[in-house]
């Protein structure tokens, strides 16, 4: 991540974007871009359709950011604008977001048969996401934000308009509650 | 579980704004959370690395520039001062026909009492038929119009027609009116208009 190591060059690309600077809108896009698609396409399992929000968000982001100041909360507000126009478009076609398939973590991703360890790991994937897809909605987003976006959870806080105690509580009782899904998880490990 | 793998190093609860892997759970967790997230961690790597489609990175850029060139459009809108005047001419019929509705109701208003005005009042003689004030028709006693006579004015000098009255040849009408205003004249030398007859 082109940004993850500084800060005030996050800021300083910003500001460029604000003076109409597309090549610093580029580098943007290159850096959050493929983890917003992965957030997106993790919660909806439909490529089209994430590609097509992850499209609409950074529209709304780069028609908005001209009185924008970075203050460490453009990533919180990218990925809340993301998931909120999931939401939005879940709800107007009347769906919930699609538990992780056999086939994020089976052959899709490589043509090659897994080897033991592999396939385990996989296995593994299969049965904790899929656990993950009977929790409450709101349990599920914040284990994408924490796992597949790695945002902490002050950043969770923000995006999800929660606070922070909230979302520390919430994730404590989805652990919880996916232990009793997931029935003996110590099998599991 | 591998924490320092994952960013040991973050903060409880703040930590870097940008990832830099995911951040160990706090206080208050038993060995089995912390094993389960830490699978939850480890596998949620191909979920992490889901490739975005080809061209994906050069759609969402045309996209979003060209959604910022339309955002921007309206300013151009400024220019556009033609498109303002239908709507000032709008304002200004509006405000007419405010004017006009105005102007009604104040007519109508004012014009209110005068329509409901009375009648200009028609005089009512309520007087009994046959009572009729016409002097000429009255009719009273010698004695009255003595009376009458005594108490005017001029009842010295009109005492000489009081034998008039008295034989009922005038009435007090007369004698106070037009015979008055000769005796009158009689004695004003101004008018020099005594009458000989009533000299002699």
């Amino acid at each position: 991540m082109a940004f993850e190591e500084d800060k005030a060059r996050l800021q300083a690309t910003l500001r460029r974007v604000g003076e109409g600077d597309e090549e610093a809108w580029r580098e943007i896009i290159e850096s959050y871009g493929p983890r917003v698609y992965a957030l997106l396409f993790s919660r909806c399992r439909n490529a089209e359709l994430a590609e097509e929000i992850a499209q609409s968000t950074f529209c709304t982001v780069v028609t908005k950011i001209d009185g924008y100041q970075e203050l460490g909360k453009f990533e919180p507000w990218l990925f809340r604008i993301a998931m909120n126009r999931l939401r939005d478009e879940m709800r107007r076609r009347g769906r919930h977001a699609i538990p992780v398939s056999h086939e994020v973590f089976g052959g899709v991703a490589t043509g090659d048969k897994p080897g033991g360890a592999e396939q385990e790991q996989r296995d593994l994937g299969e049965a904790l996401w899929g656990a993950i897809g009977e929790l409450a909605e709101a349990d599920q987003q914040i284990l994408h934000l924490r796992h597949v976006s790695e945002m902490s959870f002050k950043q969770i806080a923000e995006v999800l308009d929660q606070p922070l105690g909230t979302v520390l509580a919430r994730h404590f009782r989805a652990l919880k509650r996916l232990r009793e899904i997931l029935g003996d998880p110590e099998g599991l490990f | 579980m591998n924490e320092d793998k994952h960013g040991t190093s973050r903060s409880g609860s703040g930590g870097h704004p940008h990832s830099q892997g995911i951040e160990p759970l706090g206080e208050g967790y038993d060995d089995l959370d912390r094993k389960l997230d830490a699978r939850l961690s480890s596998t949620s790597h191909e979920l992490r690395s889901t490739p975005v489609p080809a061209g994906f990175i050069d759609r969402v850029f045309e996209a979003s520039i060209e959604a910022r060139n339309e955002a921007e459009a309206p300013l151009s809108f400024t220019r556009g001062l033609p498109r303002r005047q239908p709507a000032a001419l709008k304002l200004v019929a509006l405000a007419a026909c405010l004017g006009i509705a105005v102007t009604a109701a104040l007519w109508l208003v004012r014009g209110q009492p005068t329509r409901n005005a009375p009648d200009p009042v028609v005089a009512i003689d309520i007087q009994a038929p046959g009572s009729s004030l016409a002097t000429d028709s009255i009719t009273l006693s010698s004695e009255a119009e003595w009376a009458m006579l005594a108490s005017s004015r001029d009842h010295r000098q009109l005492e000489r027609l009081s034998t008039l009255v008295v034989t009922r040849d005038m009435g007090f009408g007369d004698v106070t009116g037009d015979l008055a205003s000769v005796i009158d004249a009689i004695h004003d030398p101004r008018l020099q208009t005594f009458d000989l007859e009533w000299q002699r």
